[in-house]
């Protein structure tokens, strides 16, 4: 095969023609950026190689659509050796806070239940993951706006979720998986259907933890939010909910975008709470804007 | 190369090799073998449910960690108590730090077993390549593999690009002494673009741009008796008997999807996967 052994450059990495406005597993269409690489190859260590046992494995980036201009596979060295250095100082039990100048907790407190959170180095309580709010107690936030065509050509980022006929505490559920996904924990996923019993909800944290560093250092934070919205918008389509268009000062009301900063558990699960007491309103009805 | 020693130093990985694409090959009567076409170069990445001698395995690695997770815990709670009694006697002796997460069984966070059972294939090692296809041919322990999704799957799992079906997938067995035909990948979203540049319509941006009911990845299944490739002569060759398999974990962090449904196989009503083959009861959610 052509591509074999060979980078790609230019339009070879599915990212033409804005196909892909991310990249590789971080883009919308990074299948197809896997396949669509070789086609136009190039050889070379495209933006220079500065380490030469890495450079041996460029020529299979290529093959996932990771060196649309250069820059992408630049990132890439850098990424993976920045990421060997923070891979070796990585703990499994490396939960802790860093440490403030003043104590959070000035003296030992009794054992609280508590998990390995989505944000890296934050605990939480476990109720705070499962707890299911009263409906009543959470704040409805405005939906009412005049849409402007300046308005509807970001409906692609501002939206929200309505499903008719469904509870609150159903849509919490929801969308809390949904956004495991999105977060790429298994913290909060419905995982019930392994066939063998041993497989914990909990640990793949680490492993998420690992990749999404490596999502972060070398994708950057706009693809890691859209990389977020697409499994969102993917996950509750599946679910049978439909989007709804929001002009955006009303969105950020509610909603939360995630880049190389992770939202505080309990803003996100303040957020996902609205979220799904919009999502399970009765008498919400507008243009559905499908996946 | 590089990038093949990495993935086959994976801690605990099955054991699994992909057959070169040399004039000649020998296939081992006592080895499983798992093989895919696809257009293009493509990477698959398969879990393997684990046996009763993998979980032992895995359950003794975990306690190892635990328990020395569990020391440096204890000595991190010490010092936090030794911390606050200096501050106690002296209030201007500063506390540094907060008070240690207690560390428990369900608090530890541990790689999931499933990461010892990757079958990572392709992109790389094809057994035969040509213009418009690309076969993978690897041999594999028997047992029972899911389809986690077209992953290329870095050293220690941590590197991982590709797209996981995790809202939806298939399984399917792997017996010794067999080739099991995958059948052939397929990629909507890049054969829309193929076809939209061929018609001169408009090419879809990203997989949300395609109609409903496909989605990013398919899976076209093999059917019996069509000759795969001479090398293999009479070394048996079955389709993969398909299977229902609910939602996985994006243990990754990259894009979620789902296989696109296989008529006869399985289903979607929404988000539940509807097994149609009567060989199990649907599956999760």
């Amino acid at each position: 095969m052509a591509g074999e052994g060979t980078s790609t450059s230019g339009d070879g990495g599915g990212s033409s023609d804005g196909a892909c406005s991310g990249v590789g597993g971080a883009s919308g269409c990074g299948v197809v950026a896997m396949v669509f690489s070789s086609a136009t190859p190039t050889r070379g260590c495209a933006g220079g190689c500065s380490f030469p046992l890495l450079a041996q494995i460029l020529p299979l980036f290529s093959w996932l659509g990771l060196n649309p201009g250069g820059m992408v596979l630049r990132k890439w060295i850098d990424g993976v050796a920045m990421a060997a250095l923070v891979l070796a100082s990585v703990s499994p039990a490396a939960a802790q806070s860093v440490a403030p100048a003043a104590p959070q907790d000035s003296a030992p407190a009794a054992p609280t239940p508590s998990a390995p959170a989505a944000s890296e180095g934050e605990s939480v309580s476990l109720n705070l993951l499962t707890a299911v709010p009263d409906p009543a107690s959470v704040v409805m936030p405005e939906l009412a706006f005049t849409a402007t065509p300046e308005i509807e050509a970001v409906y692609d980022k501002y939206y929200y979720f309505h499903r008719a006929d469904t509870g609150f505490t159903a849509a919490l559920a929801d969308i809390r998986e949904c956004d495991a996904f999105a977060r790429g924990l298994t913290t909060g996923i419905g995982y019930t259907s392994t066939p063998y019993p041993y497989a914990g909800t909990m640990a793949g944290a680490l492993g998420g933890a690992i990749a999404n560093v490596m999502v972060m250092m070398i994708f950057g934070s706009a693809a890691k939010r859209q990389l977020r919205r697409t499994n969102m918008r993917r996950c509750m389509h599946y679910k049978g909910y439909e989007r709804y268009g929001l002009k955006r000062d009303l969105w950020e009301k509610f909603n939360f975008e995630e880049g190389l900063s992770s939202v505080k558990e309990v803003d996100r699960q303040r957020y996902l709470a609205q979220q799904a007491r919009v999502a399970s309103t009765p008498g919400i009805a507008q243009k559905d804007l499908g996946l | 190369m590089l990038v093949a020693a990495l993935l086959a130093t994976l801690p605990g990985a099955v054991s699994a090799q992909a057959v070169k694409d040399k004039p000649q090959v020998t296939l081992d009567a006592g080895t499983a073998y798992i093989i895919y076409t696809a257009k293009a170069p493509a990477a698959l990445e398969l879990i393997r449910e684990p046996t009763e001698a993998d979980v032992a395995a895995y359950n003794t690695r975990r306690k190892t960690a635990f328990d020395k997770a569990y020391k440096s815990y204890v000595r991190k709670v010490s010092d936090w108590n030794a911390q606050v009694e200096a501050h106690r006697k002296d209030s201007a002796v500063a506390i540094v730090g907060t008070r240690p997460v207690e560390l428990t069984e369900a608090s530890f966070s541990f790689p999931p077993i499933e990461f010892d059972m990757i079958v990572a294939m392709g992109p790389l090692n094809r057994f035969s390549k040509a213009d418009d296809a690309s076969v993978y041919l690897q041999a594999v322990p028997p047992g029972n593999y899911r389809v986690y999704g077209p992953i290329f799957v870095g050293v220690d799992n941590t590197v991982a690009a590709g797209v996981c079906m995790c809202m939806g997938t298939v399984q399917f067995r792997a017996e010794a002494g067999a080739i099991t035909n995958v059948g052939t990948l397929r990629f909507p979203l890049l054969d829309a673009i193929l076809a939209a540049k061929a018609s001169g319509g408009e090419k879809p941006k990203t997989a949300l741009d395609l109609p409903d009911g496909t989605t990013s990845f398919a899976i076209q299944p093999a059917v019996g008796g069509v000759a795969v490739d001479p090398r293999i002569g009479s070394f048996p060759v079955r389709p993969a008997a398909y299977r229902a398999s609910g939602k996985m974990p994006n243990w990754y962090g990259i894009e979620v999807d789902r296989l696109t449904a296989i008529p006869g196989v399985f289903s979607y009503d929404r988000d539940r996967i509807v097994d149609l083959t009567g060989a199990s009861p649907a599956t999760n959610h």
